[in-house]
């Protein structure tokens, strides 16, 4: 080797045409397909979920004698894998040919509105999720033992189906706060989930924003 | 970005950022998201800059740090959608970036040094004191003297023949 690697490296970058600065445009191009085809992946993973989480409950509930139960949790979960699609398939007419700074407000407008059914749906889906256990639990064994060791300890209580009132008021009361509170656990449940990718979205639209002006 | 913050504060250190991220991507479309990503960083980090050192270092080290992000990155998705994947990261012959060959042949030798070797023979290379490489890679400086004295020994090595 004839030249040092220090006058090959100062020589080569005498030249002017070495150092051509790259032009700097659509700057969020791949950063925003990536980040929505990221979260679209995981929704994808999280309807497979649901999908083998409605039959789970199905055969679990045959198994083990609570066909109802199996069916209704079924359902709930049906119902919301139904929810999901339409909310895929309004995914799916979002224009995609339109600069990247639009697509991706378009897509968390559409992100939005679906946090915001879903967090609706929740205040039906944890309230209705945790009845159908205690109607499950009432008709069993268990259950009517559980009612009579109540009803020995408080016997002047009032009986509702042959149930004890404030055991018919607690349940309802907890069942009331769920519906309260289920977008909250929906939020919840979304952070631990999507939480890391959401925030990413934010801030690439807050930096799309800042650069736009 | 503004075109002002741009304009003032990276594009004069453009050569850096440049001759940093061609020494880790192995093609024209990488080296131009290595740059926008590198730009965008310093543009989102400006406020954290508080003046401890030069500006430039300040660049040298982030261009570095983003950089060894993005490569560790793209291994680890090469390693994910390919179980097979062991080719290491190395320039193709005909994916030269500098019309001068001399320079082309060194960038593909330093391109098959580790990734740490890389960042310390680019700053060597650009004439930085043992002290701000050991600063920017975060090492004593009397192992950056053996270890550049080392890199440059196989750097000979790789181009022995190549270059008259």
């Amino acid at each position: 080797m004839g030249k040092s690697i220090e006058s090959i490296w100062k020589d080569g970058f005498l030249k002017d045409d070495q150092l051509v600065v790259p032009k700097l445009n659509d700057l969020y191009n791949q950063k925003s397909i990536h980040i929505i085809d990221k979260i679209l992946r995981m929704g994808k993973y999280n309807l497979i979920y649901l999908v083998v989480l409605a039959a789970f409950f199905l055969v679990m509930g045959v198994l083990i004698g609570a066909t109802y139960l199996g069916l209704f949790l079924c359902i709930l979960i049906v119902a919301h894998i139904v929810l999901a699609l339409k909310h895929v398939k309004q995914l799916r007419e979002i224009d995609k040919f339109v600069n990247s700074y639009q697509y991706i407000k378009s897509f968390d407008n559409w992100l939005q509105n679906s946090i915001s059914e879903f967090m609706l749906f929740s205040r039906f889906f944890y309230p209705l999720f945790f009845l159908s256990f205690v109607i499950q639990g009432r008709f069993t064994e268990d259950g009517d033992a559980l009612i009579n060791v109540l009803i020995s300890k408080v016997p002047d209580t009032t009986l509702v189906f042959g149930i004890p009132l404030f055991l018919l008021v607690a349940v309802m009361l907890f069942a009331g706060l769920l519906a309260v509170f289920g977008g909250l656990l929906y939020k919840l449940d979304l952070n631990i989930v999507y939480g890391r990718v959401l925030r990413k979205l934010k801030e690439i639209i807050t930096d799309m924003e800042e650069l736009r002006r | 970005m503004s075109t002002d913050f741009y304009t003032s504060s990276i594009l004069p250190y453009s050569g850096i950022i440049i001759k940093i991220c061609r020494a880790y991507t192995d093609s024209q479309e990488d080296f131009e998201d290595y740059y926008q990503e590198v730009c965008l960083q310093i543009w989102r980090s400006r406020e954290r800059f508080r003046g401890d050192s030069k500006w430039s270092t300040w660049i040298y080290r982030l261009s570095l740090n983003i950089c060894l992000t993005l490569i560790k990155k793209k291994k680890k998705n090469k390693q994910h959608y390919s179980s097979n994947y062991e080719r290491p990261l190395e320039a193709t012959e005909d994916n030269h970036a500098f019309s001068d060959e001399s320079l082309n042949l060194l960038y593909d030798a330093i391109k098959k040094l580790s990734d740490i070797d890389r960042a310390v023979i680019l700053l060597y290379l650009e004439e930085k004191p043992n002290m701000e490489i050991a600063e920017i890679i975060g090492t004593s400086p009397n192992n950056i003297g053996v270890r550049i004295n080392r890199i440059k020994e196989r750097l000979k090595k790789i181009l022995d023949g190549k270059i008259n």
